[in-house]
């Protein structure tokens, strides 16, 4: 019987862990597809779409890992976004180029840390055949480079400047049309130090609600220090926005929204699997103590014959049913935190959160699967006739 | 009575008289089969289910024209043929001035759009949607009139609704395909056809459709590809990893149920011993009678399995699971296995000892 609690309470505790840590580590591993909110320069008027660029300030970056929510900034990566020229040989055509970081090693303000920034952290997906840009090279798209048939290694003219094409890229998006550039040498090349276009950012966050899609500007003051003090991606946009001077920060709404819909699923999915298994194994438990009360018939009728009452009776079955609760309890624990690491990883390749607080969550759902299972065997036992019993005794 | 029929009378018997053994025997067995079956349920069906949410992220594949300028909504009927395409969508984009300002147009399908928040609503003829950047940078509000130009001619449009989506869309205006198509006089042409494939093998039915359509670049699109296969297939480990815990506890659980039980018929062991039963025969006697326990506990588990397993996929993706049918093989099996194997061992246990010590209480 103990083993058959203690097996229950291994599951649904196992289950509870992961459900617990589930969302979290989903999340991080969501984070391949990308970016979820982007900080561009505000429009404010006409002139903002007409020509006149604004720019937001490179400097400013760093600030992203200063906010509330900055130990949920991912991943961050500026783009610098201008017309060039390009020539190869005698083709010349107007491209795009694009200046920005691969990877590049931020130092964080305070700290001895450093935290890792870049393409490779806001947009995994992107396929370079060859090596990153430097100060001297540049990758093309795969499409620009096959048009103007470039290959990798020859050298390439942009606005009169040369450079080596180190590398190709292949995203199958209009990346595939532009030349990248690392963003100190696009923003010497254009004049514009210190300059960046737009920049993105990964960010872990809590899934949308219909209380988070409210507009801030209607909240009332304790509205909005929930909604603010939440890892909504509104939230955490907004907290980009007012670090980044000039800015307009918004969530990318097509990962974001998807993003919520995959956790949410996953989150009922696991809390009902884990509901569904302290059933089974009350039902589990109930069972057993059928079968083992069927064996003890006799003692029953003949607590019953020299007196003892019903409600005594059951006393002393239901405390022999919170001692294997306990015991039950105790092992399942143990058993969870090797099923809870095993899994962790295996699938995430992370060990999830031991936490030491689940002992409790662990006891009382052994108590709990002990309890229910107990009640109907009891009961039904406690119905015997000592007569009946006692005649039947061997 | 010759020794078979002895044999099952004796085993009906038995099963008939002690009822509530064999239900409890049966009943842990039909438990664990039922947790087993509903764990192996969702995980060989959630592949499919979590996919229906990763389909809101979008297209995996776009086709583009390669030497012309345009499509030709032909591309269309070759989609609608292949039976790995899930959904389609055409774009057709065009620069425009609205009030002077140069932006550029968007003609899409708003029947295919999934989940834009709009501000307003979506365009209707004459109407037209526009990008929150343009809507700041114009100081445009709903049901403005806005002047559109496109090539040499001038149109009125009614500002239907604003949206952000923090991508492309915000820095444009946009209306339904059909009628950009009209203004720019591109008829039956597109930009760009964003397809939806299904995410096993993207690779093959990229070739396929190049194959099919030479004249059109067909691409992966990076992004969503790339992060859905490995997300699902992480997925799938994890609900493998979920059923693989789940059936060895419920296989011990139920193990050592039955052979708690199994102990206490020391008694009938040692009857029967006496009365002239063999070994094997009473070998095999407990093997039959574990084989019955372990067919109901199996059978009653796979639907118990199987419906629980259809309450948890509509609770959690609103709507049920498909369940390969071997998975009721696989109960009826498991069931057997454990009941027979939970029940021999203590059996065979028993057998060791002189009938008259049991019999004598020992």
């Amino acid at each position: 019987m103990v083993v058959s609690v203690a097996m229950g309470t291994a599951i649904a505790t196992s289950l509870i862990t992961l459900s617990l840590d589930i969302k979290g580590k989903v999340s991080r591993e969501l984070r391949a597809f990308g970016a979820n909110i982007t900080i561009e320069p505000k429009v404010e008027g006409f002139a903002d779409i007409a020509g006149q660029k604004r720019y937001l300030r490179e400097k400013d970056i760093i600030k992203a890992k200063t906010i509330f929510w900055r130990h949920n900034i991912l991943g961050i990566a500026p783009f610098l976004e201008e017309k060039a020229k390009i020539s190869f040989q005698d083709r010349k055509k107007d491209v795009t180029i694009v200046g920005t970081w691969f990877e590049k090693e931020l130092p964080l303000p305070g700290e001895k840390t450093t935290f890792r920034a870049g393409v490779s952290t806001v947009s995994p997906w992107w396929d370079i055949k060859g090596r990153t840009p430097d100060k001297s090279s540049v990758v093309l798209g795969v499409s620009l480079a096959e048009e103007l048939g470039i290959k990798q290694g020859e050298e390439v003219l942009l606005d009169g400047k040369p450079y080596v094409v180190s590398g190709i890229l292949s995203t199958g998006g209009k990346e595939d049309e532009q030349v990248f550039l690392d963003l100190d040498v696009a923003q010497e090349l254009k004049g514009l130090e210190g300059a960046v276009s737009r920049v993105l950012v990964s960010a872990l966050t809590t899934p949308m609600d219909d209380f988070a899609y409210k507009d801030p500007a209607t909240m009332s003051r304790k509205e909005y220090e929930k909604w603010y003090c939440t890892g909504y991606v509104t939230s955490i946009a907004k907290q980009l926005e007012e670090v980044f001077k000039g800015s307009r920060a918004k969530p990318i709404w097509h990962v974001a929204e998807t993003e919520g819909n995959v956790l949410e699923r996953l989150s009922i999915l696991v809390y009902l699997l884990t509901a569904a298994s302290l059933l089974a194994a009350a039902l589990s438990m109930s069972t057993t103590m059928a079968a083992s009360l069927l064996r003890r018939l006799d003692e029953i009728g003949l607590m019953k014959s020299i007196g003892a009452d019903s409600f005594k009776i059951s006393i002393i079955f239901l405390s022999e049913a919170f001692i294997i609760g306990c015991v039950g309890g105790l092992v399942g624990y143990a058993i969870s935190v090797g099923v809870v690491k095993f899994i962790g990883l295996k699938v995430f390749g992370a060990v999830l959160e031991e936490r030491v607080l689940l002992l409790p969550v662990a006891l009382v759902s052994a108590l709990l699967i002990a309890a229910l299972g107990s009640l109907l065997p009891i009961r039904r036992a406690l119905r015997v006739k000592p007569a009946v019993v006692l005649k039947e005794a061997r | 009575m010759n020794k078979r029929k002895w044999f099952l009378h004796f085993l009906w018997r038995s099963l008939s008289q002690r009822k509530g053994r064999v239900a409890v025997a049966s009943a842990s067995v039909m438990i664990a089969a039922a947790i087993v079956v509903s764990a192996l349920g969702i995980s060989l069906g959630i592949r499919q289910k979590l996919g229906g949410e990763l389909r809101s992220y979008g297209a995996n594949v776009i086709i583009t024209p390669k030497e012309e300028k345009y499509l030709s909504d032909e591309v269309f009927s070759f989609l609608s043929s292949d039976v790995e395409v899930e959904d389609f969508s055409g774009q057709l984009y065009a620069r425009v001035s609205v009030n002077g300002a140069d932006v550029e147009m968007i003609g899409l399908d708003f029947k295919k759009l999934q989940g834009w928040r709009i501000e307003g609503r979506t365009p209707a003829e004459g109407e037209i949607l526009i990008g929150t950047n343009i809507r700041d940078a114009l100081g445009l509000k709903l049901n403005d009139a806005v002047k559109v130009t496109v090539g040499d001619r001038d149109i009125l449009m009614k500002v239907s609704g604003f949206v952000e989506r923090g991508g492309p869309e915000d820095n444009a205006v946009m209306l339904d395909l059909a009628q950009s198509q009209r203004l720019t006089g591109l008829v039956g042409k597109l930009s760009a056809v964003f397809v939806r494939v299904k995410s096993r093998n993207i690779g093959e039915t990229v070739k396929a459709l190049r194959d099919h359509m030479p004249y059109v670049n067909v691409k992966t699109l990076r992004q969503v590809a790339f992060a859905e296969e490995s997300f699902l297939k992480k997925i799938e480990l994890l609900m493998a990893l979920v059923t693989l815990v789940v059936l060895v506890a419920s296989g011990i659980s139920v193990s050592s149920t039955m052979s708690a039980t199994v102990l206490e018929r020391l008694k009938e062991i040692g009857l029967m011993k006496a009365i002239g039963g063999t070994k094997n025969s009473i070998r095999r006697f407990y093997l039959a009678e574990g084989c019955i326990i372990g067919i109901i506990g199996g059978l009653s588990g796979y639907v118990l399995g199987f419906l629980s397993a259809q309450a948890v996929s509509k609770g959690a993706f609103g709507s049920f699971i498909s369940i390969p049918f071997y998975v009721f093989f696989i109960s009826l099996g498991m069931g057997v296995l454990i009941a027979v194997s939970s029940s021999i061992l203590p059996v065979t246990d028993a057998l060791r000892y002189k009938p008259s010590s049991i019999l004598r209480g020992e």
